[in-house]
């Protein structure tokens, strides 16, 4: 954790002592003079109680705030959101605003409740309350004040220290019975900036952590999410005792989690089997093998089911019922993996469902054992000892590879009603995600034409996929020309034809014929060509003044290849000498050779690493300007004077 | 356009029309679905519509109520993956006052399986905010091949001063039919555009109006670059005409709205208000000698800098003068109001305009129907300058460009008198002439000792619509940011170079219209630069930034529509090294254009030529557009010009060491 120098909060506190008779915006303005506004105070109070042998809690948080910036009138409106877990009880808003010596109140009036809608989640119970704060200018101050009821003690959420904006001092205090056990992280917090205290009233014990001067969060592109860079408190009920006495153990370790996830695997409703099982029966029959078996299975469900997640309520961590899956032909991660899960235990495959959370969670099951550590299910199916990594909701991943986005990542397999692993995800090597480009290339008269081969492996393989699948069909060769540019805008695909489109088994292909009017500069006798025709990722340099490291969504490699055939009458009057540059984790090859009437050009890029620290971008960005100097070469051809 | 029209009025039949309207309670799919045979060019598309019938009802409600009643029903064809994906998820957004009768769905598979929608799945999501609810749903059991079913019934507040159906959209359709019913008494007029057929009247049985066309096939329509989409689609307007009962004809007519449309924004409720806006007006400062635009500019810099234009909530204190000038809060009536006052309260002369946005909808000044006065502009005929009064980011003299090259309803006071009369007309409102919205480019790559690596000095002039997006926006921003959005402009025309110094001038809204904004930059020419041996090649034409093509040779159906006329300038100039000659200078040189044979005058054209002095070369580089509309069978002529610039792009010079 960064902290805003010490001079700006004796500012601050000087004003907020003495504000009346300070000009408070100046002395903001100045200390702050990139933000739009600074939060004085931000603050959650959350109370827990046991009623009626249960453990419940209220939360109130308090935020207030400074706008310092001309853009504060377009600022009004703010944003609270709610779920059926955490019920909003209360509300209210208001601002602040200087006038003359004193300060006019305006309270917000006109609180709207719409349901959250995203093209992520068709629907859930997240329903956002809407304000606007009156009169608000800058030089004004906000304060914004609600509680909501936490109903269930497994569903706790985090207390983020700072905000988007920077913060002058944030507080979270914890109230909680002293029969309740329960344990917290503290992520990304600096132990000497947090002032942690402890007391006690009636049965119940106030923890307090109280954080002051906090930068804003960065908001940077590729960056590791919020919960990696920002700090915050994760806490959780490992047990509680009610008052007949009884002990509800909640997460006090990973085995109280899955028992937690477990309870919810179990329907009592009878499953249609016949209806999977002659499903599974139709898609096995011709396939002798466990692992085609797994395939047929896999990719069937990949194929057939769609993604659309209803997460309202438990349904957002219960899967739904494989046969009611199978028949709607719709559902969420969990529901896709449930089907498959079930489908291959009819088929009399070993496989087993798997939680798991996505690159941007930082935690680990055994140091917080709740379900903030995963967002994500996939099953995992073990063949001759081998683990595969079944994930439906990525549409076009072959068997053996995970999801990109859970690569490294921790996963707890169940491996029945009371036994489970925690496992490691596999990060896929840059060999296994390939994209190789092989051009031959002719000159005819101005034109540059030629035909390709490109082959996809990998994570390469399941983006061309998606892309070739989702779009238009009937524009397929105007999307094939955006996406693939070569050379210039002229570049003009004549005929393509893609192979393995429909079998993840082998690399998918796409042949092409193309031209490139005027590519070629032709002047006098002499002919020059830049053979690099593409742009890859080492084409883009990185902010050096990022905070956050920039995290890749895989390791690749990619390579092309051009063969210019050197046209009769002409000579090689110049090649390049070519250049390399590997560093730790990334880097490129670029060569020239004469080949039988040919000049051949290779060019491999290598990324091997899935985040690049924010201290090495620098470096990266030495191997991107390297790169493009070596592009920089053109081959020259003569014309032979007769 | 939000406002009473309290001088429309559907009488209250007391005549005890049957109760046809049953009947389309009663509508039903057919209880056991038929599949549709299915050709080898239906197979061909992602999804085809094979029947879409949609029917509008008006109906005096127990003899009392004036309601409306929406059917739907469609029936689509679903052949690939993406298909299934467009198509497996159903999204009605309704207003909050609009009644939900009927909603049903099914899915038949080729297989003649048949998955029906069951009630309770529907989801129903309110948005209180924009005052809306959706009723929303997944289809299960979709496979490829399969057709959905679809038909909802609503029961709606009439619209019937005017508004548009469309039928063509990028999905093609079979078999389209739409009817209009109507009370007896009650006659409706419609106007088919782009090739949808008349609607035809009829009487129904039970004596009412019904006005139908049926269509066998809509072909698909996809966007065409530089071209409108909404108003070349096959649509209908219609609109409410003749009330037999009042014996009233010409029912929605711009001369009866424009007196309401006037006292809604100038009529000032009290003498309190008129006292708070004289003290607002002194606020403003406006110089005693000012002359009329001075003065406009004025009071639009003070109020668009100090009031918030909300969307409307239903909160009159957002139209109410008082409330505004206390909370500094306005909707677009609100705002339209306080400038019109102010402009009333000194005397300066304007007029009240009302008009649509071209991209959505042709201003048609043969059929007055309301729905074509969704704007409010004010013109001042003095300077000949129009103010958007809704819009924070515009200014006197430039308003966004769909509401300009389009018709309007031009209102104004007819006399002095205590009585208001009201005089309207409906007037063009022309777009900007080409010279206001210019894009110009001063650059100059000098090349030094390092003759792969020339430096470049460049600066950048942007004036009318290429100002408008960036340079009002300074108002709001932090240094950092200043500097953040001078490199991002520059970056954006020279994604690879370095910036090694940025600088900008006239920034903030108040030079907006006035100034150019200018950028100046230095950056690293290294990108447009290519080595080959003792040789380089000078990437020239990349100086001239990323420029649109039209290199493919598509079929074209829309008439060319540009956003606004322009132009673009650049002047480059370079040295050539010492000891180094340039080869092919004449490669510089390109003259296309398009000539108005009736008035010899050039439209478009895109123009370069050098000039060399000694060492130093300089290429004046002049492209502009200066009409808004052409017609389709130009397209290959407009295509040549826009490639002309991009053809500039690829133009390489090479610089070699001088023969000896």
């Amino acid at each position: 954790m960064k902290c805003i120098t010490s001079i700006v909060f004796l500012a601050l506190y000087t004003c907020l002592c003495f504000g009346q008779q300070i000009d408070q915006f100046k002395i903001f303005k100045s200390a702050f003079p990139e933000d739009d506004k600074l939060i004085l105070l931000k603050t959650e109070n959350l109370a827990f109680e046991l009623f009626d042998n249960k453990l419940q809690a209220t939360s109130n948080t308090y935020e207030e705030s400074f706008w310092l910036s001309e853009k504060s009138q377009y600022q009004r409106k703010d944003v609270v959101s709610y779920g059926l877990f955490n019920e909003l009880v209360s509300i209210s808003a208001k601002t602040l605003v200087p006038y003359k010596k004193k300060t006019r109140e305006y309270v917000t009036n006109d609180f709207t409740v719409s349901d959250y809608r995203t093209s992520g989640v068709f629907y859930d119970d997240v329903k956002l309350v809407t304000f606007n704060y009156p009169n608000l200018s800058k030089g004004c101050r906000t304060i914004k004040e609600y509680s909501n009821k936490i109903t269930d003690p497994h569903l706790l959420t985090s207390y983020y220290f700072g905000s988007v904006y920077p913060v002058a001092t944030s507080i979270f205090k914890l109230t909680i019975p002293e029969s309740v056990k329960f344990n917290y992280k503290l992520i990304n917090c600096d132990s000497s900036h947090v002032v942690y205290s402890k007391t006690s009233k009636g049965h119940n014990i106030i923890h307090t952590w109280k954080v002051r001067r906090l930068p804003k969060i960065p908001k940077e592109s590729n960056s590791p999410g919020i919960r990696e860079i920002s700090p915050h408190i994760v806490y959780y009920i490992e047990e509680y005792k009610s008052a007949d006495g009884k002990t509800h153990k909640v997460f006090s370790g990973p085995t109280d989690l899955f028992n937690w996830y477990t309870s919810m695997l179990y329907d009592t409703a009878e499953i249609d089997k016949s209806l999977v099982k002659g499903m599974v029966d139709s898609l096995v029959k011709n396939h002798n093998s466990d692992i085609e078996k797994v395939k047929s299975i896999y990719y069937w469900v990949q194929d057939n089911i769609k993604y659309i997640a209803v997460e309202y309520g438990m349904g957002g961590y219960k899967p739904r019922r494989a046969d009611v899956v199978l028949k709607r032909r719709y559902g969420d991660c969990k529901d896709m993996s449930n089907l498959i899960n079930t489908m291959l235990k009819y088929a009399n495959i070993e496989s087993h469902l798997t939680w798991v959370g996505t690159r941007d969670i930082p935690y680990s099951f055994s140091d917080i054992p709740t379900p903030s550590v995963n967002n994500h299910m996939i099953v995992t199916c073990i063949l001759n000892g081998q683990y595969y990594f079944l994930d439906a909701a990525s549409g076009f991943l072959p068997l053996d590879i995970p999801s990109s986005f859970i690569q490294g990542k921790e996963a707890m397999v169940s491996l029945g009603r009371d036994k489970y692993e925690i496992i490691k995800i596999p990060v896929v090597t840059s060999n296994c995600n390939q994209l190789n480009d092989t051009i031959n290339l002719t000159i005819n008269n101005d034109d540059l034409t030629g035909t390709g081969r490109t082959y996809y492996k990998g994570y390469f393989s399941v983006d061309f996929f998606s892309m070739i699948n989702f779009q238009d069909s009937t524009n397929t060769k105007n999307s094939l020309e955006k996406e693939f540019f070569k050379g210039s805008n002229k570049y003009h695909i004549h005929n393509y034809e893609i192979g393995n489109i429909y079998n993840r088994e082998i690399p998918s292909q796409i042949n092409y014929s193309f031209s490139i009017p005027d590519y070629a500069v032709i002047i006098d006798s002499n002919v020059f060509i830049n053979l690099n025709l593409d742009k890859t990722i080492l084409d883009s340099k990185i902010d050096e003044n990022r905070l956050t490291d920039y995290i890749f969504e895989y390791k690749g490699i990619q390579s092309l290849t051009v063969k210019l055939k050197i046209p009769s009458g002409f000579s090689v009057d110049y090649i390049p000498k070519g250049g390399s540059r590997f560093e730790d984790g990334f880097g490129y090859s670029i060569d020239y050779k004469l080949e039988d009437g040919y000049i051949v050009y290779n060019r491999n890029i290598k990324i091997d690493l899935l985040r690049l620290s924010n201290g090495t971008v620098r470096i990266w960005n030495q191997t991107v300007s390297s790169f493009r100097n070596d592009l920089r070469n053109l081959v020259v051809l003569k014309k032979i004077s007769n | 356009m939000r406002f009473c029209f309290f001088n429309i009025l559907i009488l209250v039949a007391q005549l005890g029309y049957s109760s046809s309207i049953d009947l389309l309670k009663k509508f039903d799919w057919d209880s056991i679905p038929v599949l549709h045979s299915i050709t080898d060019e239906d197979r061909k598309a992602d999804e085809l519509i094979l029947k879409e019938l949609t029917v509008f009802e008006y109906f005096y409600e127990n003899d009392q109520f004036f309601s409306e009643y929406i059917l739907c029903h469609k029936i689509t064809l679903v052949n690939t993956d993406l298909g299934i994906e467009l198509n497996n998820k159903i999204y009605l957004g309704i207003e909050n006052s609009t009644e939900m009768i009927v909603q049903k769905a099914r899915v038949i598979n080729r297989d003649g399986s048949v998955n029906i929608l069951n009630e309770n799945d529907i989801i129903e999501a309110v948005d209180q905010e924009n005052k809306s609810k959706y009723k929303y749903f997944a289809l299960e059991g979709l496979e490829k091949g399969c057709e959905i079913e679809y038909f909802y019934l609503i029961k709606t507040i009439p619209k019937y001063a005017g508004s548009s159906i469309y039928f063509q959209d990028e999905v093609a359709r079979k078999n389209v039919e739409f009817r209009i019913y109507s009370p007896a008494n009650l006659l409706f007029k419609t106007k088919s555009l782009n090739g949808f057929p008349d609607l035809v009247l009829t009487h129904t049985d039970d004596n009412k109006n019904l006005l139908s066309a049926t269509i066998d096939y809509i072909p698909e329509r996809k966007e065409e670059e530089y071209a409108l989409y909404n108003p070349n689609l096959m649509q209908v307007m219609y609109k409410i005409d003749q009330d037999t009962l009042t014996k009233s004809a010409n029912i929605v007519s711009y001369k009866d709205v424009a007196t309401t449309l006037y006292r809604n924004i100038y009529e000032s409720s009290s003498s309190k208000e008129h006292r708070l806006l004289k003290r607002f007006i002194k606020k403003i400062d406006i110089p005693k000698s000012a002359s009329v635009e001075e003065k406009v500019r004025k009071i639009e810099q003070y109020i668009k800098t100090n009031i918030m234009v909300v969307a409307f909530n239903g909160s009159q204190d957002h139209e109410n003068i008082s409330s505004i000038i206390f909370s500094n809060v306005a909707n677009d009536v609100g705002i339209t109001k306080l400038f019109a006052l102010i402009f009333n309260e000194l005397k300066i002369d304007h007029k009240l305009v009302l008009t649509c946005d071209r991209e959505l909808k042709k201003f048609d000044k043969d059929f007055e129907s309301y729905h074509f006065l969704e704007q409010y502009l004010l013109y001042f005929s003095g300077p000949d300058k129009y103010l958007i009064p809704t819009h924070p980011f515009y200014r006197l003299g430039f308003i966004p460009y769909e509401f300009t090259n389009n018709y309007g309803l031009f209102i104004c006071k007819a006399n002095d008198g205590p009585e208001i009369k009201v005089e309207s007309k409906i007037d063009f409102i022309p777009p900007a002439d080409f010279t206001s919205n210019g894009n110009i480019h001063n650059v100059e790559a000098l090349f030094g000792n390092d003759l792969d690596n020339p430096t470049i000095f460049f600066t950048t002039s942007l004036k009318g619509m290429y100002a408008q997006y960036f340079q009002p926006y300074y108002d709001f921003l932090h240094q950092n940011e200043i500097i953040k959005l001078n490199k991002d402009i520059i970056k954006s025309i020279f994604s690879e170079a370095e910036v090694m110094e940025v600088t900008s001038e006239n920034i903030g809204s108040e030079h907006f219209g006035i100034e150019p904004l200018m950028i100046n930059a230095k950056l690293t020419g290294e990108q447009f630069v290519e080595l080959a041996g003792d040789k380089i090649i000078f990437k020239i034409g990349e100086l001239l930034g990323p420029q649109e093509e039209l290199y493919k040779a598509n079929f074209r159906e829309f008439d060319i529509e540009s956003n606004f006329n322009r132009e673009y300038v650049r002047e480059i100039k370079f040295n050539i090294p010492q000891g180094y000659e340039v080869k092919n200078l004449d490669a510089l040189n390109t003259d296309i254009y398009v000539l108005d044979k009736a008035t010899n005058q050039r439209t478009m054209a895109f123009t370069s030529n050098y000039k060399r002095v000694d060492n130093n070369v300089i290429v004046t580089i002049i492209e502009y557009y200066t009409q808004i509309h052409t017609p389709v069978k130009y397209y290959n002529d407009f295509r040549k010009v826009i490639n002309a610039a991009a053809d500039f792009n690829k133009i390489a010079l090479l610089i070699e060491p001088e023969k000896k």
